[in-house]
């Protein structure tokens, strides 16, 4: 039967109906409206925004970020708004367009994270949440929820009682075994994963001898990190049952086709953003290339099929 | 002040010279549809096409023109690392990524008799367009007869004699340029802010405007120096930047009196800020 009709690009992710598999990193893509005089912000899967404290935060003393081989170094130090600001002065701006809002957010405690959630579920506009539990930069709160399956899965199951919205948790590559953060984070009621954020790392200046970064460490992202952010990916999947959201080093459509090839059901991309604005709807004119030539109707048809 | 919507597009090398140690002058050519800059605003190069270097680069526009069908960018900019040295390479007819026109440019103040540039090292990249700019608009001033007769007095300081450049650019433009080398070997012995310090008296805000860039030292200096006198100066800064365009928040500068812990952007809030507005005690 020959296939006339244009590729479907329509992806499920657990609760949530995409109409692509593209979704915008936390932290790279501000929120939004920085990207609107690029592109269409409408393209996009779903637009995940910076994310959000219950209080606004200044972010780090510079230097914040520093270039390595085929990646990035930043340690912003979770600089936002906070999410009232969000709400009264951000959202607005993204309730004129179609693509659905998902709010990334973060507390010190597990009380934080739930007053948030609260905030945001009487706001108009989005459409779920992702738990940052995973950002190496702040020396509270996110690295101790991320790395300890015990308090990652308090921290889900809390949430998830104040919240309608579906939650999606962001998990942390700096572990020891990720899996197994993975495994007790589903068991408490996480409907989605996504995975991973930046691996911590550190660049040093030889003629200064100081650090590059006034934070000493920060977190690794780019096109380095992606065969770890692949195989951690991979490992999930085959270890959970709910769907998981790939991230790491993204760029171009191959990119994301290792992602779903592997089993992630969408994936996300960040710091390919930075340096060319329309890097999604570029990936998406990619997936909708391989589709025709590969003649597949559609790209659920190619999530998950690695063969081994 | 910002334009138009900054663009994406692909722009060919048709100069890319040395013109003092380590210190190149590049000039491209640009699609009709890049739009007009403002004297401060900047641009993130894409050096090559592929992974290394990953980040674009930020260069301020050093000056800028139309064709019939094309438009014309230069940057003036020194070799400081992997991603300049990379730069400096490149042939005429190498091609290019340019994203931009970004940020905000210098305001262009009416009525100021004395338009005070004071530049250090690199920093004459972008005070040279400015001045360029303030030039053209007091010739018009000049052939509608205005009331007001005002004049561009340059201070330019660098390390030595053979480090100068852009000089030819901005000669005909100002009444006076002044030089300082911190070797003596051109003009005052010293850096530009001593130079500047001796005329200091000789301006006050009511008929001066002050626009200055260079290093972060001699911009520190400089917010001492003139510090509560209520002078108009703006200053351009740089950092390193991820994304250029205002998301990535990597390009932070300390804003705020006294350390409140306020970050700026030098992308999207600069890279020209009002010198007073900066936490230079940070």
């Amino acid at each position: 039967m020959k296939h006339t009709s244009k590729p479907s690009l329509d992806v499920e992710v657990g609760p949530l109906r995409l109409k692509n598999p593209l979704l915008t990193a936390s932290g790279t893509f501000g929120y939004g409206a920085e990207y609107a005089g690029f592109m269409d912000l409408n393209c996009l899967g779903a637009l995940i925004v910076k994310g959000l404290s219950l209080k606004p935060r200044p972010g780090n003393p510079p230097p914040r970020i520093m270039e390595t081989a085929g990646g990035m170094l930043n340690a912003i130090g979770l600089e936002n708004v906070g999410v009232k600001a969000f709400i009264a002065e951000k959202l607005p701006f993204l309730q004129d367009f179609s693509v659905p809002v998902i709010a990334n957010i973060f507390g010190e405690t597990v009380e934080e994270y739930q007053e948030i959630a609260a905030l945001l579920e009487r706001a108009e506009g989005i459409c779920a949440l992702e738990l940052n539990i995973s950002c190496p930069n702040v020396k509270k709160g996110g690295v101790a929820f991320g790395a300890d399956p015990a308090l990652a899965a308090e921290v889900t199951k809390r949430v998830k009682s104040v919240t309608s919205l579906p939650l999606i948790v962001k998990l942390t590559p700096n572990v020891t075994d990720i899996t197994l953060i993975a495994e007790s984070v589903a068991a408490a009621g996480a409907d989605v994963l996504s995975l991973i954020n930046t691996i911590t790392g550190m660049s040093v200046d030889v003629k200064r001898r100081i650090p590059h970064l006034a934070n000493i460490t920060g977190g690794l992202s780019g096109p380095a990190i992606k065969p770890i952010a692949l195989r951690m990916v991979w490992q999930v999947v085959n270890r959970v049952e709910i769907p998981v959201i790939g991230c790491g080093g993204i760029a171009t459509a191959e990119d994301a086709l290792e992602f779903l090839i592997v089993g992630a059901r969408a994936v996300q991309v960040g710091t390919a953003n930075f340096i060319t604005p329309t890097a999604i709807p570029d990936i998406l004119k990619g997936l909708e290339a391989f589709l025709a030539d590969q003649k597949l109707a559609a790209i659920d048809e190619i999530i998950g099929t690695l063969n081994c | 002040m910002a334009g138009a919507e900054p663009v994406v597009i692909i722009g060919l090398i048709t100069m890319n010279q040395e013109v003092a140690g380590g210190q190149f002058l590049l000039s491209c050519k640009l699609p009709v549809s890049f739009p007009d800059p403002e004297p401060g605003q900047f641009v993130m190069v894409k050096i090559t096409a592929g992974m290394l270097p990953l980040l674009r680069r930020p260069f301020s526009i050093h000056d800028f023109s139309r064709g019939d069908d094309h438009a014309r960018l230069e940057i003036l900019y020194r070799v400081v690392g992997g991603g300049t040295k990379l730069l400096a390479s490149l042939p005429p007819g190498s091609t290019l990524g340019v994203l931009g026109p970004l940020g905000n440019g210098f305001t262009i103040i009416p009525e100021r008799k004395n338009i005070v540039i004071i530049a250090g090292g690199m920093g004459i990249a972008p005070l040279s367009f400015l001045i360029r700019r303030y030039a053209s608009l007091i010739r018009q001033e000049e052939m509608s007869r205005a009331r007001l007769s005002r004049r561009i007095i340059a201070y330019i300081g660098t390390a030595a004699a053979e480090c100068l450049v852009g000089l030819d650019r901005i000669a005909d433009c100002c009444s006076e340029v002044k030089i300082s080398t911190e070797d003596g070997s051109c003009g005052f012995q010293g850096n530009v802010l001593e130079l500047f310090c001796r005329d200091r008296a000789f301006y006050n805000p009511a008929d001066a405007a002050i626009y200055t860039c260079g290093p972060t030292g001699m911009m520190k200096g400089l917010a001492t120096l003139i510090n509560g006198i209520g002078f108009f100066c703006q200053a351009s800064l740089e950092e390193r930047m991820a994304c250029g365009h205002g998301a990535c928040l990597g390009c932070a500068v300390a804003a705020g009196k006294d350390g409140t812990g306020l970050y700026k952007r030098v992308c999207k809030d600069g890279p020209v800020f009002s010198l007073q507005d900066l936490a230079w005690q940070t």
